[in-house]
C-alpha cells in the first residue's frame, strides 16, 4: 500500500532557498555577517546602515543584497530593505536551514573534484571524499577528544534532519498503542525523543556505538522527554539486542550497510521484537531522476546506499511478519516507510 | 589576609554532575547539568540543575575553562 501525505511538511520550505550554489554561499554569507539576525531584530535597514554595521564596504553589501533580492531572502523599497515573508516563514526552520547550508558546503568539494570517480568506483570515492571521513563510524568507538568532536560534527546534521523527518513519519505511523521503543543505531536519540513527544506513554532506548550514546545523552538531557528515553551501548555485527520491545525502528541506518549486514540486523530485531510488536524501517528511496537542487548534494554522493523497500517487505515477510505496509513520505526526495506486525504465537 | 572572596555558604549545595551542556537563550547562556542513571544497561540522563548565565558570566566561565584545559594537558597545574 501508498499513501503520500502531504500534511505538517512546511519545513521543507527550506530547500527553495538551497537551489544553487550561488544562493546558498550568499545565504550563509548573510548569516555569517549577521545581516540576517539584524534585519530579524531591527525590522529593515539600509544598504548603508547595513554595510556600516557589518563591516562590509557599500559595493559589497550591494552585491550581496542582489543576490538575496534574486533568492527572495530581502527586498528592497525606497532604499530599505527587509526580509520577504517567504523568508521569515523559512526561519521558522533555522537549525534545518543552517545545516542543509553547511552539509551542502561541507561536500562541495568533493562533487567538485571527486565526481568523476563516484561516477566510475564507488569505492575509491568513498576512499578520497571528506563526506566519508565524517561518517568514519569506527572513530565513534574510542572515548578521545577528536573522536568525540568529529562524531558530535555529524551527529549535529542527522539529528536536525531527523528532527523533521521524524515528525513527518509521525504523521502517518501512529505509535499511541507502543509502549516501548527500540531505535537501532538511533544516533542521538532525536527519533525516540520525537516519538516520545508526541505519545507520552512510551519510553524510548537507543541503541548504538559507545561516543554517540554518549553524545546522544548530553543531546537529550535538557529535553523534558529525557527520563523516558535511555541509551545501550553496543556493536549490532557482534552483540544481541535485548528484549521487551513492542516497537522497534531502524531510521536511516539500514543504507550504510551491505546486504547481508541488513539481512543480519533485521533477523536481530525481529528475533527482539516481542509478539505482537511492530518494525518500523525509514529510509530515504532512490534519488529522482532530474536535476537536483543544491541542498540534495550529499544524497547525490550517498546514491548508492538508496534502496526501493522491496527486500525489507521481501525479509519482512519471510519472517513471518503480518501486515506489512509500505508508505512513501515525499520529503525533499521520497522516503519509504515500512512497517510490520510480529506475528503472536 | 588571604585575598580569598568571602562567600556566603548557606544556599549553596555541592552536588556532581556526569553531564554538562550548553544551549543559548535569547539574553543568556542556559547551563544544563545531569546525572546518569543506569538501569537493565542502558544509561539515562537526569537533570540535576539548570542555571542561567548572563552572556558576561559566561564569557569569564570560558575563560576561566579554556585555561584549565590549556594547563591540564600541560602538566597538570592549576590557575
Amino acid at each position: 500500500m501508498t499513501d503520500t501525505p502531504g500534511e505538517n511538511l512546511e519545513f521543507l520550505v527550506v530547500d527553495g532557498f538551497l537551489t544553487t550554489f550561488v544562493d546558498a554561499r550568499s545565504l550563509k554569507t548573510a548569516f555569517e555577517l549577521g545581516l540576517i539576525d539584524r534585519l530579524v531584530e531591527h525590522g529593515s535597514g539600509s544598504v548603508e546602515a547595513l554595510a556600516r554595521m557589518l563591516g562590509a564596504d557599500q559595493q559589497g553589501m550591494r552585491l550581496l543584497l542582489d543576490l538575496l533580492t534574486a533568492n527572495d531572502v530581502v527586498r528592497e523599497a525606497r532604499g530599505d530593505v527587509r526580509l520577504t515573508d517567504r523568508f521569515k516563514n523559512a526561519l521558522r526552520y533555522r537549525d534545518l536551514l543552517e545545516i542543509k547550508l553547511d552539509y551542502a558546503g561541507f561536500v562541495i568539494g568533493d562533487f567538485a573534484d571527486h565526481f568523476t570517480t563516484l561516477i566510475q568506483n564507488g569505492d575509491t570515492f568513498q576512499s578520497r571524499a571528506r563526506l566519508f571521513a565524517l561518517f568514519d563510524y569506527r572513530r565513534a568507538l574510542e572515548p578521545r577528544f577528536d573522536n568525540y568532536v568529529n562524531t558530535r560534527t555529524w551527529m549535529r546534521i542527522t539529528s536536525t534532519l531527523t528532527r523533521y523527518e521524524a515528525q513527518a513519519c509521525l504523521d502517518l505511523f501512529d505509535a499511541s498503542a507502543h509502549r516501548r521503543m527500540l531505535d537501532i543505531g538511533g544516533n542521538s536519540g532525536e527519533m525516540v525523543l520525537q516519538f516520545c513527544r508526541r505519545h507520552p506513554d512510551l519510553r524510548g532506548t537507543v541503541f548504538d556505538l559507545p561516543l554517540v550514546c554518549d553524545i546522544g545523552l548530553e543531546h537529550v538531557l535538557a529535553q523534558p522527554e529525557a527520563p523516558r528515553i535511555s541509551f545501550l551501548k553496543g556493536d549490532l555485527c557482534a552483540d544481541t539486542l535485548p528484549g521487551g520491545f513492542d516497537l522497534i525502528s531502524f531510521k536511516s541506518m539500514l543504507h550504510d550497510w551491505p546486504t547481508r549486514y541488513r539481512t543480519m540486523f533485521i533477523e536481530k530485531a525481529a528475533r527482539a521484537l516481542e509478539p505482537g510488536g511492530t518494525m518500523l524501517i525509514l529510509e530515504r528511496g532512490a534519488l529522482p531522476a532530474g536535476r537536483p537542487p543544491l541542498a540534495m548534494l550529499p544524497n547525490l554522493l550517498f546514491f548508492r546506499s538508496y534502496h526501493a523497500p522491496a527486500d525489507y517487505i521481501a525479509q519482512l515477510q519471510a519472517l513471518g511478519f503480518e501486515d506489512v505496509r509500505q508508505q512513501t513520505l515525499e520529503l525533499d526526495s521520497p522516503f519509504h516507510l515500512t512497517t510490520a506486525r510480529k506475528p503472536v504465537r | 589576609m588571604s585575598g580569598a572572596p568571602n562567600f556566603d555558604m548557606a544556599n549553596a549545595r555541592s552536588t556532581i554532575a556526569d553531564l554538562a551542556t550548553a544551549t543559548p537563550g535569547e539574553h543568556d547562556v542556559v547551563l544544563n547539568f545531569g546525572a546518569l542513571q543506569a538501569a537493565d544497561g542502558a544509561v539515562s540522563a537526569a537533570l540535576v540543575k539548570r542555571i542561567s548565565l548572563s552572556p558576561r558570566a559566561a564569557r569569564r566561565l570560558q575563560t576561566v575553562l579554556q585555561q584549565l584545559i590549556a594547563d591540564a594537558e600541560q602538566g597538570g597545574s592549576r590557575p
